[in-house]
Formats: C-alpha cells, sequence, structure tokens
C-alpha cells in the first residue's frame, strides 16, 4: 500500500532552485537513493554563486566571487575533488588600502598579519593574537551550532540532548571570563568589539568590512558583530584547501557540485520556473511550473528565500497565520551592490606591486567610521559618495576568463539600498561614477583601461535571481533572524509548519555565504523525516 | 484593500431616542460607543426581556462585512467552523483561532449569499483578519459605523416584528437570516438571540436608526421596553453565552499562556471541524483534540449572599477554579454563572465551594458557599427554538 502511494508521484523529492545550496541538497538526497528533481528557473545552475559573461567574451563571477568556507562535509561527502575544481594560486591574503600608500596585508598565517600590524600598532600587533584567539575560541562553539540543524529550545526531539551537550560542552571549553565575553560579543556593535582591541583605523576598518556581508546592519548597528562570528565560524567548518578565486571563476563550484548532483542520480531541469506549490490535503505534493506543468513529488525542498517560499510559492489558507505574519516581517532588503568591470590593462594602485595587485583580495574601507557613513545613507533610500570596497581582478592567475590582453575586476560594493528614491534606472550611471572616483583615488588611472562594465544593486539581483530583495544571506543575518529564529523556530529545522515542506537555502540556518551547510543540514533532517513519514 | 473607521468614543446611532428613556443617566462604553447601562431599573427590563418583548441597542458590536470570490474559502481559513457548508441565509457561531489553536476571537457569522458575509464580534479582531486575508480575493470591511443594530428578545418579539410589517419573520427558524423592508427601508433581520429567547437582530443603516427604533419601541398595539446592557448581559450570562474579555480572552492579548484557551476548553468541541481545508491552528488542534483538557469553562450556580465574580473556587481546601461572570438569576432564583474549574476536580467526587469575602464596617468577612457545577446553559425559554409552522 506504501509503495504504490509512493509510486504516485513523479519523484520522491523536487528542490526548488539550483544555488549552491538547493545542489548540495539535492546532491545529498540522490545520493542517498532518493528519487530527485532540481528546478531552477534559469538557463544556468548556481545562483548567486555562477560565473557569467560579465561584458562581451569577458566571464566572470557575477555576484558571489570568493569563497572562504565551503563545508568540509561537503566537500567530502560530495567527493568534489573528483569533480574537478582547482584554485587559483593566490587570493590567501586581503590588503586594506591606505589613502596615504601604507597599506595593511591581512593574511591567513597570524603571525605574519602581527608583524605587518606592528607597523601601525605594537599594541594592536599583540592584541591580534587575542583577537583571533577569541574569535575563533567563539567560532567554535557556534560552530556546533551552525554544522548540524539546531536542537529544539522547548519540545526535546531526538538527538536533541545530544547537540544541547555538544553545545554545552563547548561553551564550557571556554574559559569562565571568555564566556561572558562570547554571550556580550554575539549582542555587541563591531564598533564596540573591535574598540576593545584596536587602536589602528584601518585594521579595524578591514576588520568591519568583512563581517558587514550583505547584512544592513552598520558597524555601529547593536548586534553587527554576530556578522564576524558568523564568518570565522563558516571559516573553521570550511575546507581550508577551497579558498580563494576558484578557476573558472566562482561557478566552478556550482558546475562541480551539479556534476555530483548528477552522478547521484539527480535530474536538473533548467528553465523550470516554480510558480506555486501544490497543496493535497494540506501537505506539499509538488509544484506548478510557469508554463503550467506540473511535477508531484512527496516532498518539495525550497532553496529560495522564505519570503518567496511561504508567501508567494505557499497558496494562500495552508500556512497558520502567527507563522506568516512572521515570514512578511522577515527583513531581506539587500544592501550590498555587485560591479564587475571588463578592463584592457591591468590597473596601478598606488604602494602596489603588479604581483599583489592580482593576487590579493584588496579592500578599500578604510576605518568603521567609514563604513558606518557609507551605511548612514541606504536607510534614506540614497547611495552613499564613499562606499566600501571589495576588489578582485582574478584574470592574471584564471586565463580562462577572458581573452590575455583582457582583465575582469570584480568589486562588491557596500552598502547599496534595494530602492532608492529617484528609482536605479535614473541614478545607475552616478552610481557607477562613484565607485569610480573611488577607486580613482588608490589606482589613479583606473578610468582609463575600464572598457564595459555591469552594475547589479540589489534590485537587480532581487530580479535576475529570482530572490526577494537580492540579499546575500536571503535574509539579514542578525541575531533575531539566526539560530532558533532562521527563518522561524518554526522552522528551524528546515521542516516547515506545512507537512511535505523543507527549506534548505541561505534564508535557512546558519544563513547564506558560500557554505552549503543550510543544504548539507536539510538533507540530513529530510532523510530521517521521509523515513518516518513512509 | 480593507478599510476600517478611526475609534473614538461615540454616541449610538440610536442615541437621540436611547439618551431621553435613560432616566438613570447611567451610561457604559463599548468599543469606543457610549450604550445605556439601565434606562430605569435592571430589574424591570430584564422581566420585559423575559415576558414581553425587550429592545436593545446592539451597537458596541464590531460589524465586519467579508466579500469577494473567496469569502468563503478565507472564512474556511480564518475559522474552525465549516463555513463552506453554511447555508445561505444563515447565521452560526464561530469561532477562530491561532497557531496554537488557541482561540482568538468569536463571533456571529451571517452568510447572506454564497459570497457575501457579515461578522459581528464582541471585540476587534481587525487585524487579525485583515492579516488572514492576505492572498484570497475577498475584502474585509468594518462596516460598524455604517449600521444601526437592534436586538428583540421575549415571547412577544415575532408579534411585533409581524406588527411593523415583517411579515417575513413568521417563518424564520432559529439562526435564520432574511434581508428584507420596513416601509421599503432595508433591514437585516437574523433569528438570533443572547438570551435564549425568542429574538432577532436587526440592522439598518445607521441614517435608518432612529426609523428602525420609532418602529419597534412606539408600537400602539404591542408593548416593548428599552433594555439596557445590565439586563441584556444578565439574560446573556443565564443562557451560558461567554463573553470575550470577560469569560475568556483573546489569545492575542493573554500575557500568560495558559490563560489563552482552546475551543475544547471553552467545552466548544462542536465548532471545531476538520472535515474542510486547513485552518489556522488546524494541527494544533488535531494534536490536543484527544487529550483531556486541563480546564474548563463550565456553568455554576449556587444560592447564597452575592454574585462574586472574579473568585476562587476551591476544593478541599486547594484552588481548582475561579469564578468569571456571576449574576442574580431573576428567574431561576439563584446565582448563575460561569467559571473556570480544572476538569481533574470536577468528577463530583469532592465538594465544590466558592470563596469570598463580605464587607463589613472595618473587616470583610470570609465566606464560603457550596457550588454545583453543571453545563453552561442555565436556562433557555420554550419560545427559543419554536417556529410556527408556515401557513400557506
Ligand atoms: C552581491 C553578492 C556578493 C556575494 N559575494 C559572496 C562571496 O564573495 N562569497 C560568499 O561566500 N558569498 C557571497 N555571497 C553570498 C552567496 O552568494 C549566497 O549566500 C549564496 O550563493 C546563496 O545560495 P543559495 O543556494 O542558498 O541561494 P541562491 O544562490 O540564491 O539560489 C537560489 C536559486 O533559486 C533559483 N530560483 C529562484 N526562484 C525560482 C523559482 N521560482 N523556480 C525555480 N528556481 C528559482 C534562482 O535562480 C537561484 O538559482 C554574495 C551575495 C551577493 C548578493
Amino acid at each position: 500500500m506504501k509503495r504504490s502511494q509512493r509510486d504516485l508521484h513523479q519523484y520522491d523529492i523536487a528542490v526548488i532552485g539550483a544555488g549552491h545550496n538547493g545542489l548540495v541538497c539535492a546532491a545529498m538526497l540522490a545520493k542517498s537513493g532518493k528519487r530527485v528533481v532540481l528546478l531552477e528557473a534559469r538557463q544556468k545552475i548556481g545562483g548567486l554563486c555562477v560565473t557569467e559573461e560579465i561584458a562581451e567574451d569577458v566571464q566572470g563571477s557575477v555576484c558571489a566571487h570568493l569563497v572562504h568556507g565551503l563545508n568540509k562535509r561537503v566537500v567530502s561527502d560530495l567527493r568534489l575533488s573528483k569533480h574537478g575544481i582547482t584554485f587559483a594560486d593566490g587570493f590567501q591574503s586581503t590588503i586594506a588600502l591606505n589613502e596615504d600608500g601604507q597599506h595593511l596585508t591581512l593574511t591567513r598565517d597570524v603571525a605574519e598579519t602581527k608583524n605587518n600590524i606592528a607597523s601601525f600598532s605594537t599594541s594592536d600587533a599583540n592584541n591580534y593574537l587575542k583577537f583571533d584567539e577569541r574569535l575563533s575560541a567563539f567560532a567554535r562553539v557556534l560552530s556546533v551550532l551552525a554544522d548540524e540543524p539546531m536542537p529544539s529550545i522547548v519540545h526535546a526531539a531526538k538527538g536533541d540532548e545530544r547537540q544541547w551537550h555538544k553545545a554545552r560542552q563547548a561553551l564550557a571549553k571556554l574559559p569562565a571570563d571568555q564566556s561572558a565575553d562570547f554571550l556580550h560579543a554575539l549582542s555587541s556593535s563591531l564598533a564596540d568589539f573591535l574598540d576593545d582591541y584596536f587602536e589602528t583605523d584601518l585594521l579595524k576598518g578591514a576588520l568591519a568590512h568583512d563581517a558587514v556581508m550583505g547584512n544592513a546592519l552598520g558597524p555601529r548597528s547593536p548586534g553587527s558583530t554576530l556578522g564576524l562570528l558568523y564568518r570565522r565560524t563558516t571559516e573553521l567548518l570550511g575546507d581550508p584547501h577551497y579558498f580563494g578565486h576558484p578557476i573558472g571563476g566562482i561557478g566552478a563550484i556550482s558546475d562541480a557540485l551539479g556534476k555530483a548532483a548528477l552522478e547521484a542520480g539527480a535530474d536538473i531541469r533548467l528553465g523550470a520556473d516554480v510558480t506555486g506549490l501544490n497543496v493535497i490535503d494540506g501537505s506539499v505534493v509538488g509544484v506548478t511550473l510557469e508554463d503550467g506543468q506540473t511535477i508531484s513529488a512527496r516532498a518539495v525542498v525550497s532553496s529560495l528565500d522564505p519570503r518567496k517560499t511561504f508567501l508567494s510559492l505557499l497558496p494562500a489558507g495552508t500556512a497558520d497565520l502567527r507563522f506568516l505574519r512572521k515570514m512578511r516581517h522577515w527583513r531581506c532588503e539587500g544592501a550590498a551592490a555587485k560591479v564587475n568591470f571588463a578592463l584592457d590593462a591591468i590597473p596601478e594602485f598606488v604602494g602596489l606591486s603588479e604581483e599583489e595587485v592580482t593576487r590579493s583580495r584588496l579592500l578599500i574601507c578604510p576605518s568603521t567610521d567609514y563604513l558606518e557613513f557609507a551605511f548612514n545613507h541606504t536607510k534614506y533610500e540614497e547611495f552613499s559618495d564613499y562606499p566600501a570596497l571589495e576588489i578582485v581582478i582574478p584574470t592574471a592567475l584564471d586565463p580562462t576568463l577572458a581573452e590575455p590582453d583582457q582583465h575582469v575586476m570584480s568589486i562588491l560594493v557596500h552598502y547599496c539600498p534595494l530602492h532608492v528614491k529617484e528609482g536605479w534606472n535614473k541614478v545607475r550611471d552616478r552610481f557607477v561614477e562613484r565607485i569610480i572616483r573611488v577607486l580613482t583615488t588608490f589606482a589613479p588611472d583606473i578610468a582609463d583601461v575600464i572598457t564595459a562594465g555591469q552594475v547589479l544593486t540589489p534590485a537587480d539581483i532581487a530580479q535576475d535571481f529570482g530572490l526577494t530583495g537580492g540579499h546575500w544571506h536571503h535574509g539579514d543575518l542578525s541575531l533575531d533572524q539566526s539560530f532558533f529564529f532562521r527563518p522561524d523556530a518554526a522552522a528551524m529545522h528546515y521542516e516547515t509548519p506545512v507537512p511535505g515542506l523543507y527549506v534548505c537555502g541561505a534564508g535557512s540556518h546558519p544563513g547564506g555565504s558560500l557554505t552549503g551547510t543550510p543544504g548539507h543540514n536539510a538533507a540530513q533532517v529530510i532523510l530521517t523525516r521521509e523515513k518516518e513519514r513512509a | 484593500m480593507n478599510t476600517r473607521p478611526s475609534p473614538s468614543m461615540s454616541p449610538t446611532p440610536f442615541h437621540l431616542r436611547t439618551a431621553r428613556l435613560c432616566l438613570s443617566n447611567a451610561w457604559v462604553g463599548q468599543n469606543g460607543w457610549t450604550k445605556v447601562d439601565f434606562y430605569t431599573d435592571v430589574l424591570e427590563e430584564y422581566w420585559a426581556l423575559r415576558n414581553g418583548a425587550g429592545i436593545h441597542d446592539l451597537t458596541g458590536l464590531l460589524h465586519y462585512r467579508i466579500v469577494g470570490a473567496d469569502a468563503s474559502s478565507f472564512l474556511d481559513y480564518l475559522t474552525t467552523v465549516n463555513v463552506g457548508m453554511m447555508p445561505e441565509r444563515t447565521a452560526r457561531h464561530v469561532l477562530w483561532c491561532d497557531d496554537q489553536g488557541h482561540v482568538v476571537g468569536d463571533g456571529i457569522l451571517y452568510r447572506l449569499k454564497p459570497d457575501e458575509f457579515r461578522l459581528f464580534t464582541q471585540q476587534s479582531s481587525y487585524l487579525w483578519f485583515a492579516d488572514a486575508s492576505v492572498g484570497f480575493a475577498t475584502v474585509v470591511e468594518d462596516v460598524s459605523r455604517n449600521f444601526g443594530g437592534l436586538a428583540i428578545q421575549g415571547p412577544d418579539a415575532r408579534n411585533v416584528l409581524q406588527a411593523v410589517g415583517l411579515t417575513d419573520v413568521a417563518a424564520m427558524a432559529p439562526m435564520e437570516v432574511v434581508e428584507t423592508t420596513i416601509q421599503n427601508v432595508p433591514v437585516l433581520v437574523g433569528r438570533v438571540s443572547s438570551g435564549a429567547e425568542l429574538g432577532y437582530e436587526l440592522f439598518v443603516d445607521a441614517n435608518d436608526a432612529p426609523f428602525l427604533w420609532d418602529e419597534l419601541a412606539h408600537h400602539r398595539i404591542l408593548l416593548t421596553s428599552p433594555v439596557g446592557v445590565s439586563a441584556f448581559h444578565t439574560a446573556m450570562v443565564e443562557a451560558g453565552h461567554p463573553r470575550l474579555g470577560f469569560d475568556f480572552l483573546s489569545s492575542e492579548t493573554t500575557i500568560r499562556g495558559r490563560r489563552s484557551v482552546t475551543p475544547m476548553e471553552l467545552d466548544m468541541n462542536h465548532r471545531v471541524d476538520f472535515n474542510k481545508p486547513h485552518f489556522i491552528g488546524r494541527r494544533a488542534l488535531e494534536q490536543k483534540w484527544t487529550a483531556p483538557p486541563h480546564q474548563k469553562l463550565c456553568g455554576i450556580t449556587y444560592d447564597g449572599p452575592g454574585a462574586f465574580s472574579g473568585c476562587p473556587i476551591r476544593s478541599k481546601g486547594t484552588d481548582v477554579g475561579a469564578t468569571t461572570s456571576i449574576v442574580w438569576s431573576p428567574k431561576l432564583a439563584r446565582h448563575v454563572g460561569l467559571a473556570w474549574i480544572l476538569t481533574s476536580a470536577m468528577s463530583g467526587a469532592e465538594p465544590l465551594e466558592l470563596h469570598a469575602h463580605i464587607a463589613d464596617e472595618l473587616k470583610a468577612e470570609p465566606v464560603s458557599v457550596p457550588v454545583s457545577v453543571g453545563p453552561r446553559r442555565h436556562y433557555r425559554s420554550a419560545t427559543f427554538l419554536e417556529t410556527p409552522v408556515a401557513v400557506a
């Protein structure tokens, strides 16, 4: 009886969205013998993790451009090494640019970084070790929670006790004075947190920049330190060999995941724009595509943002109201933009060698105040004249992207509002001019080498990637939208209040960036739950 | 688009009529309107309602209009009853719950047409309705200020309505609704009575409110009496109707979780129908359905010295419940009312006592009164359900 019921469905599981999390989830499920279909609206897999033409005959990492925390379990469970990813031999260090040409290089080697800081401040250099150790210690506690589905707060389910135990142990490993610091750090502002350790603006600016990651939070916003802890957590959970720029651009990660999914037996359908979830007797039993086609499945997993999943795909009347109210209040207005330039030469940066320019991540974020001022504007639907920029020029190390005399400059811009008062069409050019002006301070001839360009504001990202608000994490990564509340207490386990519907995207626990962790965790839960349901 | 009027204290559309009659000058507020508490004497008004025909100004009830192609499926999602199966021109008492299966509100739902409803509630649930209606092709409109409503209750109620020309009411069964006219003035009539009497509710455009009052109150042959809030409330407690905000709280407003209640705790299981599509709180209610409720809202009666609302009920000296609304029932010549009581204490094996204090000069004397616990309905008149056979 059960078997014949099962066979009525075309698939065991339909996964919506072939971003990297959807890919990971689909591959893991298919690997466990499930009949899986992965439905992607675009003509290409990868979602925000994609390499595409950024200008004629020039390829680039359109959105995300660097890997810093691809989950080890994803790499090993899906045997990614077999699917051919190689990383460019560079981008292990970050150079924080200073207007006076005295730049600061931060590397993955703590001792080396300490030495570099010493030429700015000896006390900062000394504190850096402590800072780095603290950050890692705090992140170790969080990584216990991040690397698995969250344990329940109230109703203890199977496995919760073991996980709480692990988390308590991790917390207990912190020296007594640090556990209070840890809890404090979770809710404090980046500016305050960094001021506790450092005096050098350039250093603090660089550290603050890396914590923002697309969130609509400034360094003075309470709770912004969580971003710093989150980044370190993803680094701890990440495979250290999967770091920086993959050859072929960021899409190489998705391509490898796609191969793993296909090899595991998943079907991948491109151009499959899901317009609705099909519900029978209160359970999700499939999806409807834009062309009217329906696909039936015992369960559906959505990697889309929570608002899109619950407020636009789920038919009205399917979920309870308090839950829907929370989804309506989910904050997911994107705050970062991406600008990709095609260049006909490698630009010169004051005080940097060509090797440094082409092998490092460059940061323009001279202080936390600079970042905070850049943030101020987004609140009023304006963009800043002085945005913070993260710059990668990968083409010297990656010849696959463009002809030898062509280069790509991939720029992440903080902050950029979803909406601007005048409407983006009117001010898009002005926005790019401002960015070029900021670049010119450090690379005076930059304007001469730019041949073409591409701008993606959060509004463009929302449009091109079917992502409400165009947010890096599919929703602010703040304490009230994390852990137990990602995307809500009723859905923190990837299961949702609607039977047969699961979530696995960046909007689910623990959050976004190229980690694959939500997708991997979700697959674990789905496999156990579906076994129980069968 | 959902709209609602701005709240402010205002006279009811019947004010010019009721104020003249309100010799007591006793007024109470309800949802922003000032209403007559009692006109001259509560008991007189009460007996008019039980023996003749009492007219009560219903203003203060919130009145929602729900229309649109999805109105019925929206209400099926919103409420726990089966709205889809509700015939046209009928009324039902309905509940709506939150995700946990806790009651958010209750009211009387009129189905006028397949896609047009009216909902009458004691407390505003407007935001809840508006939020729940997102995604449905339906409009929820608060029309409380656009209408005037009167209740007429008592054994003569039908005769009065017929005498003013409402011949349609003759054959109306309980919970039936008609849209009709008095002298070309459109009237919405429902055979709905909160006082367990033969009774009707009538709604007219607010501008026609004085006209409706004059028709009913000044009928030359049949005697009707205006009934204030107090007497109307007494009849309601006798009838065993719990009132939101008094006898139970909306889960939207409770502070302590335990004070939120399920339909089962209200002993309203018959208002929950799982034989319909998903509704808010369904899964929680399905889970809680079979477990015996922790507490129940019961009817209690006692003979004794006072109407002790909000007093503890004890069994062998320990608290097992508390009274909510207690009134002196002129009809039953006892105190009757409602109380929350732990289900574990309801076996009847142990006697239950109500504990209260009676002020006596400088001290308050504790009193304990034996109470009997039973069904919530203490009284229902013989005419409540009776419908004359229609004459051809
Ligand atoms: C500007 C920017 C820069 C970033 N830079 C970095 C970085 O350098 N490093 C880093 O680690 N992270 C970065 N991130 C974050 C990272 O890219 C995301 O967190 C991550 O890619 C999210 O992956 P996902 O699989 O959860 O969702 P997505 O990548 O958003 O995938 C969702 C998929 O669903 C598809 N889809 C949408 N609607 C439908 C539908 N109705 N039917 C079918 N398919 C649909 C979309 O086309 C998409 O393919 C950046 C993000 C942004 C916005």
